[in-house]
């Protein structure tokens, strides 16, 4: 462990920016991007004191820096060494912490859809070097090394200087960069370039975005699941009840009853694909929210997850393989399959009058009384076709907002936008497959549905019932 | 694997078609953190020529391209430092418009168009015009500008052929006068880089110099090296500049009036006895004129010549002797400023001579010899040709002054009727461009060798394409202004662009061509510079290695008390100088007043950015973007007498109705009333440098009027008057402060009796003599100075 420090000695520095090149020319930065600055402060009419001098900064990789806590993949963290530092293989370039840093620290890089900012040269100085900057600067007005090194050149330095920390009332974040020189001087530079403190506070889609994972939303979350668990459990008190009713639609009987064709192999492969697909990136993606400000599960488990897959990175690579391998897959059966499967499959999810009916109906027979005669169903009730088109909806939502952070489209602010929507539609999701698992596997009357999704067949007095008018369709093919 | 090259594979393989280009956009080149741990790329050693400095460079090629340029820590001056533009240099290789090929002229001169031909051609062209210039009128008959390490093979070659008339504006147009004011006096010039020992400085004198807009590696080192160790530094500038910002003391002085102050200081030093008896006493003479000179030159004059607070100028003097001799008067470089220049440089090197600064530690160091090998040309035998600056200039050095070739270009009886450039952009560094591009459509032949098509080059007949420093050997560098001398050496760290050339085979495939076989007799460089380098026991390939050979080290101060033979015609330092008395010069420096603005114009004068070396740099993004354009600063008092303020806009023209902007102002508390200052090289109007064109205002453009310094035919800019204008005719005013005696200096110690009490053996100076008759200034125009009080 140690505590690297930067010093900027003001009454050496001339000003030559000869560290924002070397800065630019060290890191491959293109003509726009910096990881430091040098702002000329001639002495002008609109200064206070009269005097020609420069702001000269780079990242503080403060004690109590906020950018750590906004990254909502964890890709900002501080190392060993005390710096803060972007993974960039695990930057999505979201920007939140470009936008939470009051000194204006870090910058988006366009080209490569991530953020950039100082990281004190660490290959180089773990490599033994000075950082870029240090190394060129001819006045010798850049001091660097480890505070807790007793015999480093900034712990030498402190020991015989006095130097200032670029802090306000309102920011203070303790950073590792300090200036030095005149009082006078300091002064000037501080009162004309103070730290922002609009930036501590997130923007709109972040602010969205926490309400999303704060402990309210999680609680009704959490209390949809309760419900469901709870209705099961009430379904397990009726089927006692009406258990030679019931015995009409059990599993074991499905082979002696006639029985009628409902999903083909391909698409009873496509489901539980979709289904293992789902369950994967639910899992990689509640690893990756890992800043503390949007982890939505306790550190045990987030820790868990970090271990089980080693990194962020790779959790994060992960996810975005299995998503692209998902997409490409529903993307390549649809487009093979659109005469025999999706359009069929879309022109029964099309509701119509009576599925209005029936679905305000259904929620009566299920939680007030079984004997309310529900309206005659397609292949697919109403209900199972308001979740197939809000699943679709969802989709769409999700692989969308996916693509756009994965591509980086040149603006860290869609990028935020489409974490919010990723993680709202997620969210909803996972709502809606609450009550699909609940309704399948938990809900008595349903469960041939599910069996139907392993064998691809279910019983005719079933589909009778279910799904009359299917019924009655295939039957009279 | 990166995210987006996992994404990469699997989009190619997987992913419908359309995301796949996407993701292949987005997948990146290598960042340069990778650069940084993979393996090492080699680093090559060579020199920088981004400016004058020449700091040593390590260059990281990898696959045949530069990719990083940093510092050589073996290098003594620059220790592993490099500044903005040494670090950018490697853009000058990838300049997309750089000079390709030799291309010759197809429209009007100064059209700027040009067709490719082959080297063949160039040279034969090239030859054979010289060939006919020199059969027709003579070897006298071309004019050749050069700037430049190799400029020494061309310069070689024209003496050879007996032509005396070649230029080196970085003589009369920048350090030419300062060179010869300390030459006449102490018999050696300051040189390049400066023989300055600022690190052991007690207090250095910044004359008009402004280290840090203008950086040289080692110069801000050392500046800052002095500071830390608590030097006093006292800067003289009419501008608030980075260095004024750090001085003890800022002395805003009228500008033209540097004499004054100097001469001021030297009398202080005498009538106080406060100079370095002993060091005086032994090593110079003419101690007595000097006196005698300089008695009329009080503080009190002085304080209403300069318009200084006069008990400022006694303190500093005070305070110099104190510290001497550890005290340094910077010598400054651009020296060419308001045609006084060389005798103001000699008040300068007599103010370094009484401090007994000149070969002692914290002022100059002396200078080491080198030997080197013969020159690559031959001794002429013959006669010279007749130089066209006969019987002018007694003391111009590298041939004659550039404003001399230009002139003799001019005319029914125009003599020079060739010019040839060598790296030199005349529209931008020669004074009054009207006049040099009058010239250029007077002359029957104009060839450039230059690297990328400046404006001067818009002028060319033929343009040969020169190797950039990182692609080409040049002539060996000596440093011999280094307590420890050594040699260095300039090489290409990846193989010429292009059709590019390297200075030696360009000079001796003309030499060749002409017939001159005994010129440039090593078939190439490499085997030019091993017989340079012999004397010295080296090879060219054991200097590659390095970069630098340190040589034995010299002594470079003088110990009190021994013998010294100073290159004078006295062999003594020369506070009087006889060469100067017989050639027409006044041998003791004088005050000679220079021409003010009238009422509501304003001094031009200009300066440099960190980021640009004249204008050879705008062409680069990488500094551009740093630096994009020139402000012009005013004072904020007359920007908002007219209602305007920082930011504005306005046009400057000068004295001939040269108009150029808009720029933009910065209105400042920090300038005079009657000056305005702007950075020197920009506002390049070559069409064919696409990122410098049009970006920023030329200042040269404005120079139509420049004072010659006639001991060395030096042109002194700062002589232009400029008024300004809104785009909708508000006119900004100038205000001369001819009413105000004395400024306030930036912070002045509030009890300067205390802080530097007079000697107690004498008081302070009191002159009563009849015969002074300070001299006045001498305003541009015919008004009196106290009508406008």
């Amino acid at each position: 462990m140690s505590r690297q420090a930067m010093i900027i000695d003001m009454d050496r520095c001339v000003g030559c920016g000869a560290c924002v090149i070397a800065c630019q020319e060290e890191w491959d930065l293109p003509e726009d991007s910096y990881r430091n600055w040098v702002r000329p402060m001639p002495p002008s009419s609109s200064r206070s004191s009269i005097m020609f001098t420069h702001y000269v900064g780079l990242c503080g990789h403060c004690e109590d820096a906020p950018c750590l806590d906004v990254c909502p993949v964890g890709a900002t963290f501080r190392d060993n060494c005390g710096r803060i530092i972007v993974d960039p293989g695990t930057c999505i370039g979201c920007g939140y912490c470009i936008e939470t840093c009051p000194f204006g620290a870090r910058m988006y890089r366009k080209d490569l859809g991530r953020v950039e900012k100082c990281d004190f040269c660490a290959p180089k100085v773990d490599a033994g070097q000075q950082p870029a900057c240090v190394a060129t600067c001819p006045a010798g007005s850049r001091i660097f090394g480890d505070l807790d090194d007793k015999n480093s050149a900034v712990s030498r330095y402190l020991s015989t200087h006095h130097v200032a920390k670029l802090e306000t009332d309102e920011v203070k974040t303790k950073p590792n960069v300090f200036h030095a020189g005149k009082k006078e001087v300091l002064d000037l530079i501080f009162s004309e370039n103070p730290p922002n403190p609009q930036k501590m506070h997130p923007p709109i889609e972040g602010k969205i975005l926490a309400s999303m994972i704060s402990p309210g939303s999680m609680g009704l979350i959490g209390l949809v699941i309760t419900g469901a668990v709870i209705s099961f459990f009430r379904q397990l008190l009726k089927r006692k009840q009406k258990e030679a009713d019931a015995m009409e639609t059990e599993g074991e009987e499905l082979s002696a009853r006639p029985t009628l064709k409902r999903h083909d192999k391909p698409i009873i492969a496509l489901h539980w694909f979709n289904a293992l697909a789902w369950l994967f990136q639910l899992v990689t993606g509640i690893g990756l929210l890992g800043a503390s400000k949007y982890r939505v599960t306790p550190d045990l488990v987030n820790n868990a997850l970090l271990s089980l897959f080693g990194s962020r990175q790779s959790m994060l690579q992960l996810h975005f393989i299995i998503g692209a391998v998902w997409l490409s897959v529903l993307l390549v059966f649809s487009l093979f399959c659109i005469r025999r499967y999706l359009v069929p499959f879309l022109g029964e999810l099309a509701l119509n009058r009576t599925d209005l009916r029936w679905l305000w109906l259904k929620p009566k027979e299920m939680f007030l009384s079984s004997k309310i005669e529900l309206p005659p169903q397609g292949k697919y009730n109403a209900g199972q076709k308001l979740f197939g088109i809000g699943i679709a909806v969802l989709i769409v939502l999700i692989v969308g907002s996916g693509l756009v952070i994965t591509l980086a489209p040149g603006s860290e602010e869609i990028i935020r936008w489409a974490i919010t929507v990723h993680f709202a539609a997620v969210m909803t999701a996972v709502a809606f497959l609450v009550l699909h698992i609940y309704m399948t596997v938990f809900n008595s009357t349903e469960r041939p549905a599910f069996f139907s999704m392993l064998s691809g067949r279910i019983s005719e007095s079933y589909a009778r019932k279910h799904n009359h008018l299917w019924w009655e369709k295939t039957k009279s093919h | 694997m990166k995210r987006r090259e996992l994404l990469k594979a699997l989009g190619t393989a997987a992913i419908a078609p359309s995301i796949v280009p996407t993701i292949a956009r987005a997948g990146s080149p290598g960042i340069g953190k990778d650069r940084a741990t993979a393996e090492p790329a080699e680093e090559i050693p060579s020199l920088c020529d981004m400016c004058f400095w020449r700091c040593g460079i390590l260059a990281t090629v990898r696959d045949g391209k530069i990719i990083r340029i940093r510092g050589n820590p073996n290098h003594p001056r620059s220790q592993g430092r490099l500044c903005a533009r040494g670090i950018a240099g490697r853009y000058q290789v990838d300049d997309p418009d750089r000079l390709k090929y030799p291309l010759l002229r197809v429209g009007e001169r100064g059209e700027g168009k040009w067709k490719r031909i082959s080297w063949d051609e160039a040279l034969d062209l090239w030859a054979s015009k010289i060939g006919e210039t020199i059969e027709k009128h003579g070897p006298g008959s071309i004019g050749l500008f050069s700037h430049g390490l190799s400029s020494r093979f061309m310069n070689a070659f024209m003496l050879h052929l007996g032509n005396p008339n070649r230029a080196v504006p970085s003589f009369g147009q920048c350090r030419g006068p300062r060179d010869i004011g300390f030459e006449l006096t102490f018999g050696d010039r300051p040189g390049s880089p400066e023989r300055h020992d600022m690190a052991r400085s007690k207090m250095i004198v910044l004359i008009g110099s402004h280290i840090g807009e203008n950086v040289q590696t080692g110069q801000v080192a050392e500046l800052s090296k002095a500071i830390d160790n608590g030097t006093r530094l006292v800067v003289v500038d009419p501008r608030m500049s980075v260095s004024a910002s750090k001085a003890a003391r800022w002395l805003q002085i009228r500008p033209g009036t540097d004499t004054a102050l100097l001469l001021a200081w030297i009398n202080l030093l005498l009538t106080e006895e406060l100079y370095d008896k002993d060091y005086i006493d032994r090593y110079a003479t003419g101690l007595e004129e000097l006196r005698q000179s300089v008695h009329c030159y009080t503080p009190d004059w002085a304080a209403e010549t300069t318009q200084l607070p006069r008990d400022a100028i006694i303190a500093e003097a005070r305070e110099m002797a104190r510290q001497k001799p550890n005290v340094l008067i910077h010598c400054g470089r651009s020296s060419a400023w308001y045609g006084n220049d060389t005798q103001r440089s000699r008040a300068m090197a007599i103010l370094v001579a009484l401090l007994g600064s000149w070969g002692r530690p914290g002022g100059y160091y002396l200078r080491s010899d080198i030997d080197l090998g013969p020159l690559p040309c031959p001794k002429r035998h013959g006669e010279m040709a007749e130089s066209v600056a006969t019987g002018r200039h007694a003391f111009t050095r590298f041939g004659v002054a550039s404003q001399e070739i230009v002139e003799a270009s001019i005319g029914e009886d125009a003599r020079i009727k060739q010019w040839m450039f060598y790296a030199v952009n005349p529209i931008q560094s020669l004074p009054d461009p009207r006049k040099t591009r009058e010239a250029m459509q007077k002359v029957d032949f104009i060839s450039m060798v230059d690297i990328v098509p400046t404006e001067g080059a818009m002028w060319a007949d033929l343009i040969l394409p020169e190797a950039t420093y990182l692609e080409r050997h040049d002539d060996i560098l000596a440093v011999k202004n280094h307590p420890r001398p050594f040699v260095a050496l300039r090489q290409p760290v990846v193989p010429p662009r292009f059709e590019a050339k390297d200075p030696y085979w360009i000079a001796r495939r003309l030499a060749h061509r002409l017939g001159h076989t005994d010129c440039f007799i090593h078939p190439d460089v490499k085997k030019y510079l091993d017989a340079t380098l012999a004397p010295l026991g080296i090879t060219r390939t054991e200097l590659a290695e390095k970069g630098i050979h340190l040589l034995d080290e010299q002594r470079p101060f003088i110990h009190l008390g021994e013998e010294i033979h100073f290159k004078t015609p006295s062999g003594k330092i020369e506070l009087y100088s006889e060469v100067m008395q017989r050639k027409g010069y006044h041998p003791v420096p004088i005050f000679e007043p220079v021409s003010q603005p009238p009422m509501g114009w304003f001094r031009l004068t200009t300066g440099r950015s960190p980021y640009h070396s004249f204008a050879r740099t705008q062409n680069i993004e990488r500094l551009m973007r740093k630096d994009p354009r020139n402000v012009l600063w005013v004072n904020e008092e007359v920007v908002r007498a007219k209602g305007l303020s920082d930011g504005d806009e306005v046009f400057i023209e000068n004295k001939d109705g040269v108009r150029t902007g808009p720029i933009r102002i910065l209105a400042t508390p920090a300038i005079r009333t009657d000056v305005v200052y702007t950075v020197h090289g920009f506002g390049s109007r070559s069409h064919a440098l696409k990122r410098a064109h049009g970006r920023g205002i030329s200042d040269n453009a404005l120079t139509n009027r420049f004072k010659i310094d006639p001991p060395t035919g030096g042109t002194g800019f700062r002589v232009n008057f400029v008024r300004l204008t809104t785009r909708d005719g508000k006119e900004i005013e100038g205000k001369t402060d001819a009413c105000r005696v004395e400024r306030s200096a930036f912070r002045t110690p509030l009890n300067e009796e205390e802080l530097f009490p007079a000697p107690e053996h004498v008081d302070s100076p009191k002159i009563d003599d009849p015969l002074c008759e300070p001299e006045r200034d001498t305003p541009e125009f015919e008004w009196d100075i106290k009508d406008s009080c």
